[in-house]
């Protein structure tokens, strides 16, 4: 994917944002190779208070393919959280803090009791990590059935406290 | 919605295996974002097309497959936002043959909530196979050496597996399905209920 986005559309290099009126910005290196950095300008009209930012992110990404292909999800939210928080006035330096926590995944928390949306920020701060990972049918290493075994000698993990009753 | 064909309508898993496939349930259980949907997907690629069932929120897949000699026909039922309470409906553990219970290797909460999903699942289903899964190794090697008491106490087993490299998932399901048929053709909580009632008599 990232490859195909590439060759069309270059390799974004920096997300940035202006608040006012709300705009998404991306620089990215056009694929002809020895070409200057630009800049491309996305407004980001149909956002309101409430809006649900994984739509908003999904008409973005259509409106402007393949611009947005090789963009990260969880990137392409933040910035939306920020412009969406911006609507009601602030600086960037402000909201950035409270926006970055919503796509922390913070190893201790519950996450059983989030709301879907909260739920789906946290999973797209996860996926980044499993896109990084994963092995997809596609690719000539793609094996169906891998196995490996793990029976070499066990430490405790240490995640079990005294007081647990299994 | 189209009327379902043939292949689309609810099982009943408990009904006898006279002609056709021999029909089992498995279940996924399992905090909030553990992965149960990547290994559900990772396993059936293609056929990762969740059904909804008519009256509970959960996604079915249905997944044909050979397991010791016999045709089978398996659904795998995976929750789909439940955990908020902490618990399943009971129609969820109903007639299952088999469960998958899955923890995050980066994140300690999940392997501490296993045991209230073992305890709701041994309310259900006091005898059924459950299976272990500590998903993600690939975010934490590590965990490969390391043993937890959950699963030693318990006699369960425990597979390493990753959802985005693949490790071990095959090899989960597979052996899920196989444990499934196996209490399907010998239903050992069945036959303590009726011996139950002849010790009465
Ligand atoms: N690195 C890594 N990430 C994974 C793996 N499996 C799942 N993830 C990530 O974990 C997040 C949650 O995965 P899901 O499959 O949605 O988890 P779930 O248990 O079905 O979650 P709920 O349906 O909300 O209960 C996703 O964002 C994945 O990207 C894995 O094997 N490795
Ligand atoms: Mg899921």
């Amino acid at each position: 994917m990232t490859s195909a986005a590439e060759g069309e559309a270059g390799r974004p290099v920096k997300l940035g944002i202006r608040l006012s009126p709300p705009c998404l910005l991306l620089v990215y290196r056009p694929a002809r190779s020895g070409a200057a950095l630009r800049l491309r300008k996305m407004p980001v009209k149909s956002l309101t208070a409430t809006s649900n930012c994984a739509r908003v992110a999904q008409e973005l990404r259509e409106r402007h393919r393949p611009h947005l292909d090789a963009v990260p999800q969880n990137k392409l939210l933040k910035m939306l959280r920020v412009l969406q928080e911006g609507l009601s006035g602030g600086r960037v330096e402000d909201i950035l803090p409270r926006v970055e926590l919503e796509f922390r995944v913070d190893p201790d928390e519950d996450l059983n009791q989030l709301s879907t949306e909260l739920l789906d920020r946290k999973k797209a701060a996860m996926d980044e990590h499993f896109n990084r990972q994963v092995v997809r049918p596609d690719q000539p290493e793609f094996v169906y059935d891998v196995r490996q075994d793990f029976d070499g000698p066990k430490q405790h993990s240490g995640w079990d406290d005294d007081g647990d009753d299994w | 919605m189209a009327a379902s064909g043939p292949e689309e309508r609810e099982i009943d898993y408990d009904r006898p295996t006279g002609a056709g496939p021999l029909t089992v349930k498995v279940i996924m259980l399992g905090d909030s974002a553990v992965g149960k949907s990547k290994m559900m997907e990772r396993f059936l690629l293609d056929d990762f097309k969740p059904h909804q069932h008519s009256t509970f929120a959960v996604n079915l897949f249905r997944h044909r497959c050979t397991a010791q000699g016999r045709d089978v026909l398996v659904d795998f039922w995976d929750t789909a936002g439940q955990e908020a309470f902490k618990s399943m409906h009971p129609s969820y553990y109903h007639q299952a043959h088999a469960c998958i219970l899955v923890f995050d290797a980066t994140r300690k909460v999940t392997y501490k909530g296993l045991s209230g999903w073992y305890q709701e699942l041994r309310e259900n289903r006091p005898k059924i196979p459950a299976l272990c899964a500590v998903n993600k190794i690939d975010e934490n090697p590590d965990v490969t050496s390391r043993s937890f008491n959950f699963t030693e106490k318990n006699g369960m087993p425990l597979y390493y597996v990753s959802a985005s490299k693949g490790t071990n998932v095959v090899r989960l399901f597979t052996d899920a399905i196989d444990r499934a048929v196996t209490y399907k053709l010998d239903p050992t909580d069945e036959m303590d209920h009726i011996l139950e009632e002849l010790e009465r008599d």
